[in-house]
């Protein structure tokens, strides 16, 4: 017991220390901020930034929370609007990768502030967003398809390696989500041994879903089949982090290690999660929830793999 | 010696956002939440599984969720000012059950005649008064709240929002009312059997409009 904690820690201290190319957090990076620069507009251009980010004495709907723009005087339409602008911008500048340290830190501080605002106007994906912002501020990755490398390079230098732990926190970030939200989903309609027909129910709220779900009735035994499949595989997510770990560790011996990295579960659950996050998209509005879950998906892969695949000639 | 402060906070922070994500009853432990049809068709539902009646099997849940709830806070206590400090803080209660009495917001205007027109109504293509807003996922989020008792208070807030925006454009409407309709969703069987929502009228706000100064 004495000789192990020791090396377990050398161990682990080795692993998230490692270096790799920031091309998986790069991916991140770009979906992140055009996610967030089209969500900015659409509230501008509709105007529902007034109604949820305002309180009714300016034109809002309800009293908003309190938070850091009362250090300021309040939510004012000019306050807000500047927050608005300067995270619109530094979005902007966050998917194109210039200035990334900056962008990213201004991006961070202007969704915390806004996602704070207005009481019930938000969603999971407010959490997520926060989350993947805050571990992009040490992710690097403005140093791989970014306007920073592209000048970087110009100037001659060589490109620079990020750290990998940044990333790793992204995959537990997304197996923690997907493993929680399915401890939680104890209803019996979610449960086996239930009905299964909560993809159903939940089809039907008028609420979220884009347009009438009526017809999908021919075919509910297929819902309910979706609806189980969904629950396993929300708990079955530690198997990316579990592959990802054994694809980072190839060198190490080990049959299951062998097994994984020959079929690489990672690819199948993903690919599972990509039809279904699309097929929610396609007739649920669940906000950013589908471009920040899909962005983290990139985080499964190392940068070398990532890059790899970009390479790949056609 | 910086290797291993970075191994320490990558170990600090995993185990923070995974306290933190740890299941937890929230405002389910506020049992003025338990009356709504749709909880007590779930409690129903279970009891019915677990061979129990249905007072058992609420005043047993409430125990544990009382239970739970303190558990999930302790384990949270040391990581408390990092999430917040760092807004890392997370909840994953998404979609948990479905809402088989779920509402629909409608918002009605009364001329000068006195007659009620629709002016939105969530789902109906035809009347759309700012529906390009409550398209939008934030707009979607706070009706779908508002549609609850418990948020009354806010509701008030966001009729009066309305009624103020509505008679700033429109100059012969003399009242502005907000509802919700509420009812069963239909099982597929139902659907297939040609039935259709029976929807009843709740949380209704009727906004005069203010007197000319």
């Amino acid at each position: 017991m004495s000789a192990t904690a020791p090396r377990l820690w050398t161990r682990w201290v080795g692993a998230v220390t490692r270096r790799e190319p920031a091309h998986a957090v790069a991916v991140v990076r770009i979906v992140v901020g055009v996610s967030i620069v089209a969500h900015l507009v659409r509230l501008l251009w509709t105007e529902t930034w007034r109604w949820v980010w305002l309180p009714p004495a300016h034109g809002g709907l309800v009293p908003l929370n309190s938070g850091p723009l009362d250090w300021f005087g309040g939510a004012t339409p000019m306050l807000v609007g500047g927050v608005i602008g300067a995270t619109l911008l530094s979005s902007l500048a966050l998917g194109l990768g210039l200035f990334t340290p900056g962008a990213v830190l201004l991006t961070t501080a202007g969704w915390w502030v806004l996602m704070g605002l207005g009481p019930n106007a938000g969603g999971s994906y407010d959490f997520l967003g926060a989350n993947i912002l805050f571990l992009l501020i040490f992710a690097g990755s403005g140093r791989a398809w970014s306007v920073d490398a592209w000048w970087r390079r110009r100037q001659g230098a060589t490109a620079l390696d990020v750290p990998a732990w940044p990333r790793w926190l992204m995959v537990w970030q997304l197996v923690v989500m997907y493993d929680t939200t399915a401890w939680q989903k104890l209803s019996s309609s979610w449960v086996i041994g239930g009905p299964a027909d909560a993809l159903w129910y939940i089809l039907q709220q008028p609420t979220w879903h884009h347009f009438e779900m009526a017809w999908l009735a021919p075919i509910f035994p297929f819902t309910q089949l979706m609806t189980t499949s969904t629950w396993l595989w929300e708990h079955a997510s530690p198997i990316i982090v579990v592959a990802a770990w054994f694809r980072a560790t190839r060198g190490r011996g080990g049959w299951l290690r062998a097994q994984s990295n020959r079929v690489d579960p990672r690819r199948f659950y993903l690919a599972f999660g990509v039809v279904m996050h699309l097929s929610i998209e396609a007739t649920l509005d669940v906000a950013l929830f589908t471009p920040f879950t899909l962005a983290l998906y990139a985080a499964c892969f190392s940068g070398d793999e990532v890059r790899r695949v970009s390479n790949r000639p056609r | 010696m910086k290797r291993h402060l970075v191994a320490a906070f990558v170990l600090w922070h995993a185990l923070a956002v995974s306290a933190s994500s740890l299941p937890s009853p929230g405002r389910g432990v506020n049992r003025s939440y338990w009356s709504e049809p749709t909880v007590q068709a779930e409690f129903q539902a279970w009891a019915t599984a677990l061979g129990t009646d249905l007072v058992t099997f609420q005043d047993g849940l409430y125990v544990a969720a009382v239970n739970v709830q303190a558990a999930v806070r302790a384990a949270n206590a040391p990581f408390r000012q990092y999430l917040s400090v760092t807004n890392t803080a997370q909840s994953w209660k998404m979609f948990v059950a479905p809402h088989r009495f779920p509402t629909r917001l409608q918002l009605r205007a009364q001329g000068s005649d006195g007659s009620w027109a629709v002016v939105y109504e969530e789902g109906d293509d035809a009347p759309r008064w700012r529906g390009e807003r409550f398209a939008t996922e934030r707009m979607r989020a706070a009706v779908f709240a508002w549609g609850w008792p418990q948020n009354k208070k806010r509701w008030a807030s966001a009729c009066a929002g309305f009624a103020r925006d509505y008679f700033a454009e429109t100059a012969e409407a003399a009242a502005f009312q907000c509802r919700f309709g509420k009812g069963a969703s239909l099982s597929a069987a139902q659907v297939l059997a040609g039935e259709r929502v029976k929807e009843e009228w709740v949380l209704e706000r009727t906004v005069k409009r203010p007197a000319a100064r």
